[in-house]
C-alpha cells in the first residue's frame, strides 16, 4: 500500500526510546482504539471452516494471535508492502502462519494464487491508510482477488466523527507520519465495495455496536 | 490589568454557572412534592448521618472495595481538601499575597500544606489510573452493558476523558503555581516552612529555582490555567454527568428514611389524584434529584439480574433516559409547567422507555443497594407501571389472569378459597374464629397455602409452633391475599382494595401479633399496611424459630451432614436487612456445613420472581432463576436453603430444568429445622 511516511517521526523515536517495553506499551496503546479480543471474535465468526486466511497489511500480527487462538482450524498468510512483518506472532502459532512481506495483492495473485488457496481476505485498519487517489484501484484488486478465489472479504476500519477516531487519525498523521491517512465511513466504503462487486452480499457486523467507533463489514461473493 | 481581567472572567463564569444551576433547580421546584415522606426538621440528625456516611464518608466505595472505588475516594477527598487551595488561588486574583484565615504558617498552614501535597499527588496519580481504565481497560461497567445499554455504549464518552484531563491539569497547575511562589519567596522563613511541609511542591520548585523570573512566569501561567480550567469545569458540570459533584451530597442527605420496602400510598381521593407517572413533571423533586445525581458508574446495571440475562432493562440506562428527557424539556417545563407536558409521555413505543423495560424489573433493589449515592429505581419503575396498568391498560397479557385471580379468588393462581387451608388437614390447627385469644395469628400467604412444595414449609412451621407450645391460630379459608403482587405490578387500585379488606378482617379478630413465612408478605404487612390502619407486630417465622432455639424450646438434635447454601431473599436481605437470622438458625443444625454463595446477603441475586415477574413469561433470554442456580451451584451445595416461597419455586424449577434434582435439594429453612428436631 502506498504511504507517504517520513523516516523520522515522533512515533519512530518513541519506538526506539521504549526499546524492550515497546510490545507492552503497544498492546495498551492499541486498546485505546479497539478491543482486540472482540474484534477477533467478530472476524472469527465470519471465517469458513478450515479457512486459509489472507491477512492484508497484517503488520506485526497482533490480530493474528487472537484470531488463531479462537479458531484452531485456520491458517494465516500475512501480506504487507512493508518488510519484517509478523514479529509479534506467538511462537506457538508460527507453524500456522506464512509471511509474505514486501509484496502487494497483485504480486500475490501473480505468484501464489495458482498454488495457494484462500477462503477469506481480512483487512484490519488498512483502508484508512490508502490515499484517496489509490483507493478505487486497491479495492479493485481486492474485488478481483475475491472474485477469482470466491473468498469472503472482511474489512475492519474506523468510523469518522468519534473522538477516538480523531485521536487515532492525528496519531497516524503526526506521530507515525502517515500524512495521507483519512477515515472512510462504513457507508462510503460499503458503496465503493458494492460498485466493485455488484453481485456480492454485504453484511454489517455487530462490531460498531460493541466497540465503537470501529466497524467491520463482510462481503460474500454470490 | 490582570486584576480587572480576572474580575470579569470570574464574574462571567460564576454568573453563567449560577444561571445554569438556577435552571436545574427551577425544574426541581416544578416537580411534585407528594411522595409521602417525612422532611421535617426532626429528621435532620438522621439525614446528616446519611450525608456523612454515604456522601462524605464514601461508605459504599469502602464497602465494595476495588481499585476504582479507592481511587474515587482519593479524588473525592482530594477535592474536598483542595477546595481550600482553589479558594486561595481565586482570592489571590485580587490580593496576591493573601492567606486564608487560619492557614498562615504559624497556625494550620503547615499541616494543611502537607495534606494538600498528599491529596494533590494522590488525585493526579488517581486520575492517570482512571484514564488508563477508561482508555485501555475499558470496563463494560463504564461503557455500557449490551443489549440494554446500547444507547450508552454508542456514545463517545469523551466527556469523561475531558473531565479527567481537566482534573489532572488542575492538579499539575496547582503544583506549579505553588512551586513558582516558593522560588519567588525563597529565603523568607515562611517559604522555608512551606517547603518543609510540602515535599512534592518543594521538589518541583527545584526545577524552577535557577531563574526567579522564569519561576514567576511559570507561577503566573499556572495560576491562569488552574483558575481558568476550574471555571470552565464549573460550567460543564450542569451539562454533564459530573453534575453529580453538585447533587450527590444533597441526594445522600435526602435519602429515604422510611422503610426501604415501603411504597408510598397514592391518595386516590385527593383533588389531583395520580394513577401512576407518565410525564417528567409527574415525578417528585427527589426522583428528579436522583436523575441529576447519576454518576453513570454502572454499579446498578452490573448487579441487575435483568441486565445480566439480556433483557431490555438496565437501571442506569433507564434513569439516564428519564434524565435526558427531563433535560430536553427543561425550557418547556420552566416556561409552561406540568400542564403543557401531557403529550410528553416517557413510556411507550418510540418513547425514551419502552414497556418491556419496565416489565423486566424484578424490583429486587440490587441496583439501589449498589448505588454509591443512594439513587432509588424501584419506586420509579412501579410508578410508571401504575400508569401502564391503571391509565393505559397496557400490560403483558398473562397478567390478566393474575389480576383476575387476585380480584376473584384473592390469590394470583385464582384457586378457590376452599383449598386455602388444605395443607392443615389432620393437623389439628385452630382457626382464629374459634380461638380469638391465640397469642399469634399464623398468616400463611398464597405461596404457602397453594403451592405443593411450599405447603411442606407451612406444615413444618405449624409443627414447630405446636412442638414449642406456641399459642397460635390460622385464618383458614378466611385468609385473604395481602395484594403485594398487585402493588408491584402497578395495579395500585386493586392492591388498596385488597389491603383494606385484609386489614378489616384482621382487625375484626383483634389480632396483635402475626407470624409470616414469606418476605413479600412480611414487607407489605409490616412496612406498608400501617398506611391502611394495619398496625400489628409482624414477626418473621425465622425470627420466632431463632428465638425458640435460643430459649431451648426447640432442639435440633438430628445430624444433617450436608453442605447448605442459603439463598437470600431480596425482600428480607436488601429491603429489611435480615441477613444473619437464617444463618444463625442453620448453624444450629448438627453436622450441617454452611457455605456462602459468592453473590450473597445484601449482594445476593434475585431468584427471578420479584416485582411480579413470577407471573410473567420470560422470553428469548436466559432465565434469571437459571442464572441464580448457576451461581449457587458454584458452592457445590447438597441443599439450597431459602426463606421465601417464591424463591423456593423459582430455584426448584431451575433445578428441575437443569436436571439437577438428584444432586441438590431446595428447602425452606423452617422445613430443615422441622426435619432435624428431636423426636
Amino acid at each position: 500500500m502506498p504511504m507517504q511516511r517520513s523516516w523520522l517521526t515522533p512515533g519512530v523515536l518513541l519506538r526506539k526510546a521504549l526499546g524492550p517495553c515497546l510490545p507492552a506499551f503497544a498492546k495498551s496503546y492499541r486498546r485505546i482504539y479497539l478491543n482486540p479480543e472482540k474484534l477477533a471474535e467478530v472476524i472469527a465468526q465470519q471465517l469458513p471452516e478450515n479457512a486459509s486466511v489472507l491477512d492484508v497489511g497484517g503488520g506485526d500480527g497482533y490480530l493474528s494471535n487472537d484470531l488463531l487462538a479462537i479458531r484452531k482450524d485456520i491458517s494465516l498468510t500475512l501480506i504487507d508492502l512493508a518488510t519484517g512483518i509478523g514479529k509479534g506472532i506467538d511462537p506457538s502459532f508460527r507453524n500456522r502462519v506464512h509471511v509474505y512481506d514486501g509484496k502487494s495483492i497483485q504480486d500475490w495473485m501473480q505468484e501464489r494464487m495458482a498454488t495457494d488457496s484462500v477462503h477469506a481476505v481480512v483487512l484490519s485498519d488498512v483502508i484508512h491508510h490508502i490515499p484517496d487517489s489509490a483507493l478505487n484501484g486497491f479495492l479493485h484488486d481486492l474485488a478481483e482477488l475475491c472474485r477469482r478465489t470466491h473468498a469472503v472479504l472482511i474489512i475492519k476500519d474506523v468510523e469518522p466523527g468519534h473522538y477516538l477516531a480523531t485521536m487515532g487519525l492525528w496519531a497516524d498523521k503526526y506521530l507515525s507520519g502517515d500524512r495521507a491517512t483519512r477515515l472512510v465511513s462504513q457507508e462510503r466504503l460499503t458503496g465503493l465495495l458494492k460498485a466493485q462487486m455488484p453481485n456480492a452480499i454485504v453484511l454489517e457486523t455487530e462490531l460498531k455496536k460493541i466497540d465503537p467507533p470501529n466497524y467491520c463489514v463482510v462481503l460474500k461473493p454470490k | 490589568m490582570s486584576f480587572w481581567i480576572w474580575t470579569v472572567v470570574f464574574l462571567a463564569a460564576i454568573g453563567l454557572f449560577l444561571f445554569q444551576l438556577s435552571k436545574r433547580i427551577g425544574v426541581l421546584l416544578k416537580m411534585r412534592t407528594d411522595d409521602g415522606r417525612d422532611y421535617r426538621l426532626s429528621t435532620l440528625v438522621a439525614r446528616t448521618k446519611n450525608l456523612l456516611l454515604y456522601g462524605v464518608g464514601q461508605y459504599k466505595f469502602f464497602r465494595d472495595g476495588g481499585i476504582a472505588s479507592y481511587l474515587h475516594i482519593v479524588v473525592f477527598w482530594g477535592f474536598l481538601t483542595l477546595g481550600v487551595q482553589v479558594a486561595t488561588m481565586f482570592v489571590r486574583g485580587w490580593a496576591p499575597d493573601l492567606t486564608l484565615p487560619g492557614l498562615s504558617m504559624d497556625l494550620l498552614g503547615g499541616p494543611y500544606g502537607l495534606a494538600k501535597d498528599f491529596f494533590q499527588t494522590g488525585v493526579a496519580i488517581g486520575v492517570l489510573v482512571l484514564m488508563y481504565r477508561w482508555l485501555v481497560v475499558k470496563p463494560t461497567r463504564l461503557y455500557g452493558f449490551l443489549p440494554a445499554e446500547a444507547k450508552l455504549r454508542g456514545q463517545s464518552h469523551k466527556e469523561a476523558i475531558f473531565i479527567l484531563c481537566s482534573i489532572f491539569s488542575i492538579m499539575l497547575s496547582g503544583f506549579f503555581y505553588d512551586a513558582g511562589r516558593l522560588v519567588m519567596h525563597a529565603g523568607t522563613p515562611e517559604a522555608a516552612a512551606e517547603a518543609a511541609w510540602q515535599p512534592v511542591t518543594a521538589w518541583l520548585a527545584g526545577f524552577l529555582a535557577h531563574d526567579v523570573g522564569f519561576a514567576e512566569n511559570v507561577s503566573n501561567v499556572a495560576w491562569w490555567i488552574h483558575n481558568g480550567i476550574i471555571l470552565v469545569f464549573l460550567n460543564v458540570l450542569p451539562l454533564s454527568k459530573h453534575f453529580h459533584i453538585v447533587t450527590a451530597l444533597p441526594n445522600t442527605f435526602f435519602t429515604k428514611l422510611e422503610s426501604k420496602g415501603r411504597i408510598a400510598k397514592p391518595d386516590f381521593t385527593s383533588e389531583t389524584p395520580r394513577f401512576g407517572r407518565s410525564t417528567p413533571t409527574q415525578f417528585t423533586w427527589k426522583q428528579t434529584l436522583d436523575m441529576y445525581s447519576c454518576t453513570e458508574c454502572g454499579r446498578c446495571s452490573s448487579v441487575c439480574p435483568a441486565t445480566a440475562t439480556g433483557k431490555p432493562l438496565a437501571p442506569r440506562q433507564f434513569l439516564l433516559n428519564l434524565r435526558d428527557m427531563t433535560y430536553g424539556l427543561q425550557t418547556k417545563i420552566l416556561a409552561e409547567g406540568s400542564a403543557a407536558l401531557e403529550a410528553e409521555v416517557v413510556v411507550g413505543e418510540g418513547r425514551p422507555i419502552i414497556d418491556d423495560v419496565l416489565w423486566s424489573c424484578n424490583a429486587c433493589r440490587a441496583c439501589e443497594e449498589a448505588c454509591p449515592v443512594n439513587i432509588e429505581y424501584v419506586d420509579k419503575i412501579i410508578d410508571i407501571r401504575q400508569h401502564l396498568v391503571q391509565e393505559a391498560s397496557r400490560f403483558p397479557t398473562e397478567l390478566a389472569t393474575t389480576f383476575k385471580g387476585l380480584e376473584n379468588n384473592s390469590n394470583p393462581w385464582g384457586i378457590g378459597a376452599e383449598e386455602r387451608d388444605a395443607w392443615a388437614a389432620g393437623m389439628d390447627i385452630p382457626r382464629i374464629a374459634e380461638k380469638q385469644d391465640a397469642e399469634y395469628l399464623y398468616y400463611v400467604g398464597c405461596g404457602g397455602a397453594f403451592d405443593a412444595n411450599n405447603r411442606k414449609t407451612t406444615q413444618s412451621m405449624a409443627k414447630i409452633l405446636q412442638k414449642a407450645g406456641v399459642s397460635f391460630a390460622i385464618l383458614g379459608k378466611e385468609e385473604l391475599c395481602n395484594g403485594e403482587t398487585a402493588r408491584r405490578l402497578g395495579n395500585e387500585y386493586l392492591f388498596q382494595t385488597m389491603a383494606e379488606a385484609l386489614v378489616a378482617k384482621l382487625n375484626s379478630y383483634g389480632v396483635k401479633k402475626i407470624i409470616v413465612n414469606c418476605p413479600h408478605c412480611f414487607n407489605t404487612m409490616a412496612n406498608e399496611y400501617p398506611d391502611f390502619g394495619g398496625k400489628w407486630e409482624v414477626i418473621r417465622a425465622g425470627s420466632l424459630v431463632e428465638h425458640l432455639l435460643k430459649e431451648k424450646k426447640l432442639k435440633t438434635t438430628k445430624q444433617l451432614d450436608k453442605n447448605i447454601v442459603y439463598h437470600d431473599s431480596c425482600y428480607y436481605a436488601r429491603f429489611n436487612d435480615v441477613v444473619d437470622e437464617p444463618r444463625n438458625i442453620l448453624s444450629n443444625i448438627p453436622g450441617a456445613k454452611l457455605t456462602e454463595i459468592a453473590e450473597s446477603k445484601k449482594n445476593g441475586t434475585c431468584c427471578g420472581a420479584g416485582g411480579g415477574r413470577m407471573w410473567m413469561e420470560e422470553k428469548a433470554t436466559e432465565r434469571v432463576n437459571h442464572m441464580r442456580l448457576n451461581q449457587a451451584m458454584k458452592a457445590t451445595p447438597d441443599v439450597i436453603a431459602t426463606s421465601c416461597p417464591y424463591c423456593r419455586i423459582m430455584i426448584g424449577n431451575a433445578v428441575t430444568d437443569k436436571a439437577l434434582d438428584s444432586k441438590v435439594e431446595v428447602m425452606d429453612v423452617v422445613q430443615i429445622v422441622a426435619n432435624q428436631l428431636e423426636d
